[in-house]
C-alpha cells in the first residue's frame, strides 16, 4: 500500500548542506536501506521522510499522498502519517514498563482495554518477551530493550517502519540473531522498511534495495546484488563487500585491442561486454572483486608475489603484490599459502568493472584477458 | 576472620586514598554540622543570659519554658510559631511553583525551540539569581510602592498614574513573585540541565504513537523530568523557606511575618531560646526534604538513564510564534535583571528620591567627602575606607571558600564516587549535603557559640576572618561535592586506573589526569562558592566583625539606615563584579554556574 | 573493621563535643575593677603609654570621633561601628571567651546593657572625676554620654499648627494607617520606649490623656493602659517601617497633603528633622502632645572589665564629653550631651532641658525586668 516518494529533497542546517536534491521512490513492501559513512545524510534522511525533521526543500509523498511540500507549505505532523520508527537507542520510557510502552501508541488511538490487552500479548509473544512485561526499561538488557522498543513501534499496526541504525548497540552475536528476526518481521507484517545503517553486510543481508549516499548525495539506489555487481562509481564499489573490491589504477594503453597499463609495468587485456568510449592514455580504475582473483600455477595472466596470508578456515584472505599494486584475493576452502612466493594469477571468472579515474564512475564491463 | 587478615584488610583499605579522604571528612563534616546541630537542641532547652528574668532560672540550667511557650500557650503560640509558620509554608511553597514554573518555561523555551536570543537570554536570565535576594525586593519598592508608606510615589505610578493595590505592593504578592524570580534562574539551571540531556526520541517515539503534544507533555515528558523537578522543587523549598531579607523588606509594611522574620528577632533580641526551636524546625523540615529526595531518585524506575545522543534533539518550531516569543521574553528578562540595574544606578545619583529632574542628580554617593546633614557625614563609596575594606575581604572571602569548599567538594565527589554504595559514601555524602539545609542565619549563630571558645586546637575564632572561610566553606560545600559527583560520574574509572597501572601516583593522577579531563565542570564546583559567598548575608551577619566586614552586611547596614544611594552604588559593584567574573571565567575555561549544579 | 573504626571515630568526636559544649556558658570572672583616683594629667601621661584604644560603639560617628582624639593626644583608635544587638552579644561572648576585645563601648538599649553586660560584670561605669559635678547626678550611673530624641514629626507642608495634640489619635480609627513606626524588634530602645509605657508612671499618664481625648475612663482589656494603647495603635494599623531615614523620607517629602486627609506622621529620631533643608522634606516636630511627644535614649559610655588600655578608655570617655568630643554628634541636631555646656544647632533644635519634660525617658532596670513580656505583648499585634 504504502509507497514512499522524495522529490527533490534537500536539507540544509545552517550552513551545512545534509541533504542536497534527493529523488527516491520506495515501493510498497520494500526493505530499503538507507546506507553510507556516518555524516552522509541517511538519517536526516529518515526523520524527513518520518516527519521528525522538516525539510528545506522538496516534496515528500507517502501512499500518493503528499506529507510534505516546502511549495504549498504543507507538513503533515507524524502521528498521522501512520508510520513507526525504531530508534538507536532505543527511546524507551523509563517510568513505564515493558507493558505501558508498548501498550501507549494503542492508548492513544483510543483502544478498549481488552483489546490493547490482545494486542500486546500478542506483541509479547512475537518477540518472546512476555516474562518481562512488568519490569523497568532500565531492568532488561540491550536485547531485550532493543526487542520491546520493536514491539512498542509494531504495536499500532505501522504501514511503513522506519529504524535507525537499531542493532548498533548490540554485540555480534545478538546482532545475527535480530537480522533474522527482522527479516521475519519484514514478511509477517507485510509492511514498508526503510533501515539505516553504516553496515554494509547489514544492508546487503536484509534489504531488498539499497540506496547508497555520501555527503548528503544519493549515489545509488539498486538491489544491493546490483549494487555488488554493478557500482555505479568508485565508491560504492568500495563501500560494499567485504574484503573490499581492488580498485586498480592504471591507463589504457591502446584501444584496439583494449589493453591497459598498470603500475609496476602490468599489461592486461580487456574485452568490453557493452560498448564503452576510451582514448589512449585515459586514466582508468580497474576494480577487481577479491574472489575474483584466483591463484593459478599455469594459465596464469599475470604474475604476483604473496605478501600474507589469513586463514580462516570456510576461506582464506590472501594478500598479493602484482606489479607495484596491492591486491585482495579470498581462496574458498582451508588452504594456507606461504609467504613470499611467487605465484601466477588469474581473473577468469566474474565480470569486471571499469571506471573512470577523473569522475570515478562507471564506465563499463568487460572481461580481464591476457594482453 | 582471624586477626592477621582483619589487620591486612585494614591495611589495604586505608592504603586507597579515597578511603583516606571519606574518613576525614566524615569526622570534619561530623564535627562541624552534627555538634551545630547538637548544640542546637541543647539550647532549645537551656536559659541564656537575656532570659534569666522571665524564666526565672540560673543561666544555663535546663528548662522547657521555649517548648512550652512555642507550642503550647495559646495566642503567644499562635502568634511567635503557628502563624509565621503557616505563612512560610505558603511563601516557600508559592515562590517555588513561581520559581519552576518562570525557570521551567524559560528553559523548556531554550532547550527546546528555535526562539531567538538564546545566548542573550540564557546569560541575562542568571542576574536575578546572582543579586542578593533583598535588592531585588528593594526594586519592587522603587518600582511599585504606593502612598500607603507615604514618600514619594513608585515609579510605576509615576509613570502611569495608577496607584498600586496594597496586596501588589507589600506582603505575600510580592514576596512570592522576588523570591520566585530570584530562585527562577536555579530551577532554570537544574531543569535545562535534565532537558539537555533528556533523548528527544523519547517524546518523538510518544509523537509517532499518535501522543498529541499535551499527552506527550502529560505522559511522556513530564514524569521524565519529574524527579528532577521535584529535587528542584524541594531544594527551591528549602532556600525560600530560610529566606529572611525578601520579607522582613516586602513584609513589614503590612505587617506580614515568617518564621525567619521571627528567628531574627529572638535570635538577636531577648529570646535565642525561641530562635533555636525555629531553627531546628528548619532543619527538621530540611532533612525531611533529603530523604524524600533520596527517595524519589533512588526509587526503581531509575530515571538515571536519560542521557541519550542529545546531537539528536530537533527543536520544536515556533513558527509565526518564535518573533513575538522572543520579543516577550527578552521583555521580561530586560525587565526582571536589566532594570533593576539600571534603577540601583539611576537612584545611587538621586539626592532627594523620587525627583528625578536633572538638578537632583548628584555624584556625592560615590566621590563625595561625606555631607554631616545626609548620612551622618559618610564618604562616598568610592573614597569611603570601610567600603574598600568591604570589597577586599568579600573578595578574599569568596576567593578563599570557593579554593576551599572547590577542592574538598572535588575531593569528596571523587571519593564518593569511587565507593559509590558503601555506607561510610552514603553517610558522607549525607554529611556534604546537610549545611545546605541549615538556614543561613541559624547556622551563622551556631558557629558564632560553637567557636566563640577554644575547642581543643582550634583557637577562639570570634571576630576572625577564618571564621567566615570556615563557614562559608562548610555552608557552600553541597554546591562543589554535586558538581564533584557529577564529573566523577561522567568519568569512566578505567581512565583512572590506566594511570596507576603505569605506576603514576595518586596526587599526580588527580592533578594531571582526572582533573584536566573533567575542568570545566569541576572549575563549575568552584564558582558557585564564589558567587553565592559574594551575594551572602544572612550566614554572615552575625558573623562579621568591624575588621572583617563584607559587602553585603555593609549594603544591608545602609538598606536598613535607609541611606539608599549607597546601597544602591554597592548593589550595583557586587553585581558588576559577581557577573564579570563569571563571564571571564567562562570565556577562559568554559565553565558556568550550570555546568556546576548540573543534573545533580 | 570499617564499621568499628568509624564507630569509634563517631563516638570520639561526640565525646569531644559534649565536653566542648559543656565549658561553653561559664562566664569568665571579672576581676572588680579598682577606680584609683588620680589626676587629669596622670591619666593622660598612663593612656599616652598605653598607646591605643579599642571602642566599640553603635554610632557610626565614632570614627570621626576617634580622628579628633587621635588628632589631640596622639593615641591612636581602633573604632567599630555595630549594631545594638551585636555589641550586646559580642561583648558578651567575648567576655565568655576570654577574648580581649574592646576597652569601652559606647552603646545604647539601657535594658540590655544592664541586665546582661553591666550585671555579669562584663561592663563597667565609670564616671570621670573631672564631670562629676558637671553631669546631672541622674545620668551618671550608668553614664549616658549623649541623649538622642525621637519624637512625632509630621509632614508640615501647608499645615498651620500640628494637627497632632493627643497619642490616642494614632488609635482612632479616623486616623487609621497613619503612623510610621520603626519596627521595635529591629532596635532595642524601641522596644524599651513601649516597656517603659507600661510602667506605672507613663500608664497612669497615658490613662489620663484617653480621658481628655474621649472625655471617658478607660476600659481595660490588658494589664494597664500602657498596653491598652500599644494594643490599640497597631490594631489602628500603624505602618511599620525599616529605618528612621526611609519613615522620615516618606513623612516628608512634599506634594502629599494636598491627596490624604491628615499628613504623615511617624516617631522617629529628631535629627532627621535637617532633612527639611538638606533633602528639601517638610518635617516639623509635634511638641505639643499629651501625653508625651516621643521618647529619648542615650547612648552610655561604659568600661570593659578586661581593658587592656583603661586608662586611655578613661581618658576617651572624658574626651567625649569635651566640646571637640562632641562635635560628630553636636553638628548635627537630635542629640543632646550630658555636658548642658556643650552647644545645641539653635537654627532648628532646642536644649535638652526643653525636650526632657516632653519625653519618655529609658529606665534600664525597669526594662530588663519588663521587656520581654512586653514584646511578647507586641508581638500578638504587631503581625
Amino acid at each position: 500500500m504504502p509507497k514512499i516518494e522524495l522529490k527533490h529533497v534537500t536539507k540544509r542546517f545552517g550552513k551545512f548542506l545534509a541533504v542536497d536534491d534527493l529523488n527516491m521512490i520506495i515501493d510498497d513492501r520494500a526493505f530499503v536501506t538507507l546506507l553510507g559513512p556516518s555524516g552522509c545524510g541517511k538519517t536526516t534522511t529518515l526523520r524527513m521522510i518520518a516527519g521528525l525533521e522538516t525539510p528545506t526543500e522538496g516534496i515528500i509523498t507517502i501512499n500518493d499522498k503528499i506529507v510534505f511540500s516546502s511549495e504549498d507549505g504543507i507538513d503533515i505532523p507524524p502521528d498521522k502519517r501512520d508510520v513507526g520508527f525504531l530508534f538507536q537507542n532505543y527511546a524507551l520510557w523509563p517510568h513505564m514498563t515493558v507493558y505501558k510502552n508498548i501498550a501507549f501508541g494503542l492508548e492513544n488511538l483510543k483502544w478498549s482495554k481488552d483489546d490493547i490487552n490482545k494486542r500486546v500479548v500478542e506483541l509479547l509473544d512475537m518477540l518472546k518477551i512476555a516474562e518481562f512485561s512488568h519490569r523497568y526499561p532500565s531492568e532488561l538488557s540491550g536485547g531485550q530493550q532493543q526487542r520491546v522498543a520493536i514491539a512498542r513501534t509494531l504495536a499500532t499496526g505501522p504501514k511503513a517502519l522506519f529504524m535507525d541504525e537499531p542493532l548498533s548497540n548490540l554485540d555480534a552475536k545478538l546482532r545475527m540473531e535480530m537480522r533474522t528476526e527482522l527479516k521475519r518481521l519484514h514478511r509477517e507484517t507485510d509492511s514498508t522498511f526503510v533501515y539505516v545503517t553504516h553496515d554494509q553486510l547489514e544492508a546487503m543481508t536484509l534489504s531488498s534495495r539499497v540506496c547508497l549516499m555520501k555527503n548528503g548525495y544519493m549515489q545509488q539506489y539498486a538491489p544491493p546484488l546490483d549494487v555488488y555487481r554493478r557500482p555505479i562509481n568508485t565508491f560504492t564499489a568500495d563501500f560494499v563487500g567485504s574484503p573490499n573490491i581492488n580498485l586498480i589504477h592504471g591507463s589504457v594503453e591502446s584501444v584496439s585491442p583494449l589493453v591497459f597499463s598498470l603500475p609496476g609495468d602490468i599489461k592486461l587485456g580487456f574485452d568490453p561486454i557493452e560498448k564503452m568510449n576510451l582514448e589512449v592514455g585515459q586514466k582508468i580504475i580497474l576494480g577487481i572483486r577479491p574472489e575474483h582473483v584466483a591463484i593459478a600455477e599455469d594459465a596464469s595472466m599475470v604474475e604476483a608475489t604473496i605478501l600474507s596470508s589469513l586463514p580462516s578456515g570456510m576461506e582464506t584472505i590472501v594478500q598479493l603484490k602484482m606489479g607495484d599494486s596491492h591486491l585482495h584475493s579470498v581462496i574458498f576452502g582451508d588452504l594456507d599459502f606461504d609467504v613470499e612466493k611467487k605465484v601466477g594469477l588469474a581473473f577468469t571468472s566474474g565480470k569486471f568493472n571499469l571506471f573512470d579515474e577523473e569522475s570515478t564512475n562507471n564506465l563499463g564491463q568487460g572481461r580481464l584477458k591476457k594482453a | 576472620m582471624s586477626a592477621k587478615s582483619r589487620l591486612n584488610n585494614f591495611k589495604s583499605f586505608i592504603k586507597k586514598p579515597h578511603n583516606i579522604i571519606l574518613i576525614v571528612l566524615f569526622v570534619v563534616l561530623g564535627y562541624l554540622t552534627l555538634v551545630p546541630l547538637m548544640t542546637i537542641i541543647v539550647d532549645t532547652f537551656s536559659v541564656h543570659s537575656s532570659e534569666a528574668r522571665f524564666v526565672k532560672q540560673p543561666v544555663g540550667s535546663f528548662t522547657l519554658y521555649h517548648w512550652n511557650k512555642m507550642f503550647a500557650s495559646g495566642v503567644t503560640s499562635q502568634k511567635t510559631f503557628y502563624e509565621p509558620f503557616l505563612n512560610t509554608m505558603v511563601v516557600a511553597f508559592l515562590s517555588c511553583v513561581m520559581a519552576i514554573a518562570v525557570g521551567g518555561f524559560f528553559a523548556w523555551t531554550v532547550t527546546r525551540t528555535n526562539i531567538r536570543c538564546k545566548g542573550f537570554i540564557s546569560t541575562v536570565f542568571v542576574f536575578p539569581y546572582i543579586m542578593p535576594a533583598w535588592t531585588l525586593a528593594m526594586a519592587w519598592l522603587n518600582f511599585f510602592r504606593n502612598s500607603r508608606v507615604g514618600g514619594a510615589p513608585g515609579l510605576f505610578t509615576v509613570f502611569t498614574g495608577i496607584e498600586t493595590a496594597n496586596w501588589f505592593a507589600y506582603g505575600l504578592f510580592p514576596i512570592v513573585i522576588v523570591q520566585g524570580l530570584h530562585y527562577a534562574p536555579f530551577a532554570y539551571i537544574l531543569i535545562g540541565g535534565i532537558l539537555r540531556n533528556m533523548d528527544a526520541n523519547l517524546e518523538e517515539a510518544a509523537m509517532l504513537l499518535h501522543a498529541n503534544r499535551w499527552q506527550i507533555t502529560r505522559k511522556i515528558t513530564l514524569p521524565i523530568v519529574k524527579p528532577a523537578l521535584l529535587s528542584t522543587f524541594l531544594l527551591v523549598f528549602s532556600s525560600t523557606m530560610s529566606a529572611f531579607a525578601v520579607p522582613a523588606f516586602l513584609g513589614s509594611p503590612v505587617r506580614y511575618q515568617v518564621l525567619t522574620t521571627q528567628m531574627f528577632r529572638t535570635l538577636n533580641g531577648m529570646n535565642p531560646g525561641y530562635g533555636y526551636i525555629m531553627a531546628l524546625i528548619m532543619i527538621v523540615i530540611g532533612v525531611g526534604i533529603l530523604m524524600l529526595n533520596q527517595w524519589i531518585t533512588g526509587r526503581r524506575k531509575s530515571y538515571t538513564t536519560i542521557t541519550g545522543k542529545s546531537s539528536n534533539i530537533s527543536l520544536f518550531n515556533l513558527r509565526k510564534a518564535r518573533t513575538p516569543l522572543t520579543i516577550v521574553l527578552v521583555t521580561v528578562l530586560v525587565m526582571v535583571a536589566i532594570l533593576p540595574l539600571f534603577s540601583f544606578a539611576l537612584e545611587s545619583f538621586i539626592m532627594a528620591p523620587g525627583n528625578y529632574s536633572f538638578s537632583n542628580f548628584t555624584t556625592e554617593f560615590w566621590i563625595g567627602a561625606g555631607r554631616a546633614d545626609i548620612a551622618n557625614s559618610e564618604p562616598g563609596i568610592l573614597r569611603n575606607p570601610s567600603i574598600w575594606l568591604g570589597l577586599t575581604n568579600s573578595l578574599k572571602l569568596s576567593v578563599i571558600v570557593s579554593l576551599i569548599a572547590g577542592t574538598v567538594g572535588m575531593l569528596a565527589g571523587y571519593s564518593i564516587a569511587k565507593r559509590r554504595g558503601s555506607k561510610l559514601s552514603t553517610w558522607v555524602n549525607n554529611l556534604t549535603f546537610f549545611p545546605y539545609l541549615m538556614p543561613s542565619m541559624a547556622f551563622g549563630a551556631i558557629f558564632l557559640s560553637m567557636f566563640a571558645v577554644r575547642r581543643g586546637f582550634i583557637p577562639a575564632l570570634y571576630g576572625s576572618f577564618w571564621l567566615l572561610v570556615i563557614v562559608g566553606s562548610v555552608k557552600y560545600l553541597p554546591f562543589a561535592s554535586r558538581s564533584g559527583i557529577n564529573a566523577m560520574l561522567q568519568l569512566s574509572g578505567e581512565i583512572e586506573e590506566a594511570g596507576t597501572i603505569m605506576g603514576i601516583g595518586w596526587f599526580k593522577r588527580m592533578t594531571r589526569i582526572i582533573f584536566p579531563i573533567q575542568k570545566t565542570t569541576f572549575i563549575s564546583g568552584y564558582l558557585l562558592p564564589f558567587i553565592s559567598c559574594m551575594r551572602e548575608l544572612s550566614l554572615f551577619i552575625l558573623l562579621v566583625s568591624p575588621s572583617t566586614r563584607i559587602l553585603t552586611t555593609l549594603l544591608f547596614q545602609y538598606n536598613e539606615k535607609g541611606w539608599n544611594q549607597y546601597a544602591n552604588a554597592i548593589n550595583l559593584m557586587i553585581v558588576v563584579i559577581v557577573v564579570s567574573f563569571n563571564l571571564i571565567v567562562n570565556k577562559l575555561t568554559g565553565a558556568s554556574i550550570d555546568k556546576g549544579i548540573g543534573t545533580n | 573493621m570499617k564499621k568499628l573504626l568509624a564507630c569509634a571515630l563517631l563516638t570520639s568526636c561526640m565525646v569531644a563535643s559534649v565536653f566542648a559544649t559543656g565549658s561553653k556558658e561559664e562566664p569568665v570572672a571579672a576581676p572588680a575593677p579598682v577606680i584609683e583616683e588620680m589626676s587629669h594629667d596622670e591619666l593622660v601621661a598612663r593612656a599616652k603609654e598605653e598607646g591605643k584604644v579599642v571602642v566599640y560603639a553603635t554610632s557610626s560617628r565614632i570614627a570621626k570621633a576617634a580622628s579628633a582624639f587621635t588628632a589631640l593626644y596622639g593615641i591612636e583608635v581602633e573604632s567599630s561601628n555595630l549594631k545594638d544587638f551585636e555589641l550586646i552579644e559580642k561583648v558578651a561572648k567575648e567576655a565568655q571567651a576570654g577574648v580581649v576585645g574592646s576597652d569601652f563601648v559606647l552603646a545604647q538599649d539601657a535594658g540590655r546593657l544592664v541586665g546582661e553586660l553591666i550585671e555579669p560584670g562584663y561592663l563597667y561605669n565609670y564616671v570621670p572625676p573631672t564631670l562629676k559635678d558637671v553631669v546631672p547626678v541622674a545620668m551618671q550611673n550608668p553614664l549616658q554620654v549623649f541623649a538622642i530624641n525621637k519624637v512625632f514629626i509630621y509632614n508640615d507642608e501647608n499645615v498651620e499648627g500640628s494637627p497632632y495634640t493627643n497619642i490616642w489619635q494614632f488609635a482612632d480609627p479616623k486616623y487609621a494607617s497613619l503612623l510610621q513606626f520603626k519596627n521595635p524588634f529591629q532596635e532595642g530602645v524601641n522596644a524599651n520606649f513601649l516597656t517603659m509605657c507600661t510602667s506605672d508612671e507613663w500608664s497612669a499618664k497615658i490613662a489620663q490623656a484617653y480621658k481628655s481625648y474621649y472625655g471617658k475612663d478607660i476600659v481595660l482589656t490588658t494589664p494597664n493602659a500602657g498596653y491598652e494603647w500599644i494594643k490599640a495603635i497597631y490594631n489602628n494599623d500603624l505602618i511599620v517601617g525599616t529605618s528612621d531615614t526611609t519613615i522620615a523620607e516618606n513623612v516628608g517629602i512634599k506634594g502629599q497633603n494636598a491627596k490624604r486627609e491628615n499628613p504623615p506622621v511617624g516617631l522617629f529620631v529628631y535629627s532627621k528633622a535637617r532633612y527639611a533643608t538638606s533633602k528639601n522634606l517638610a518635617l516639623k516636630p509635634a511638641m505639643e502632645m499629651e501625653p508625651f511627644s516621643g521618647f529619648y535614649y542615650s547612648l552610655y559610655a561604659l568600661m570593659s572589665s578586661s581593658a587592656a588600655h583603661p586608662h586611655a578608655a578613661k581618658l576617651f570617655i572624658e574626651f567625649l564629653f569635651s566640646e571637640a568630643g562632641f562635635a560628630p554628634w553636636g553638628a548635627d541636631c537630635g542629640t543632646y550631651s550630658a555636658n548642658p555646656n556643650n552647644p545645641i544647632q539653635e537654627d532648628i533644635d532646642f536644649p535638652f532641658a526643653t525636650w526632657q519634660p516632653l519625653l519618655v525617658e529609658e529606665d534600664g532596670a525597669f526594662c530588663f525586668d519588663n521587656r520581654a513580656e512586653v514584646e511578647e505583648f507586641l508581638n500578638q499585634y504587631i503581625y
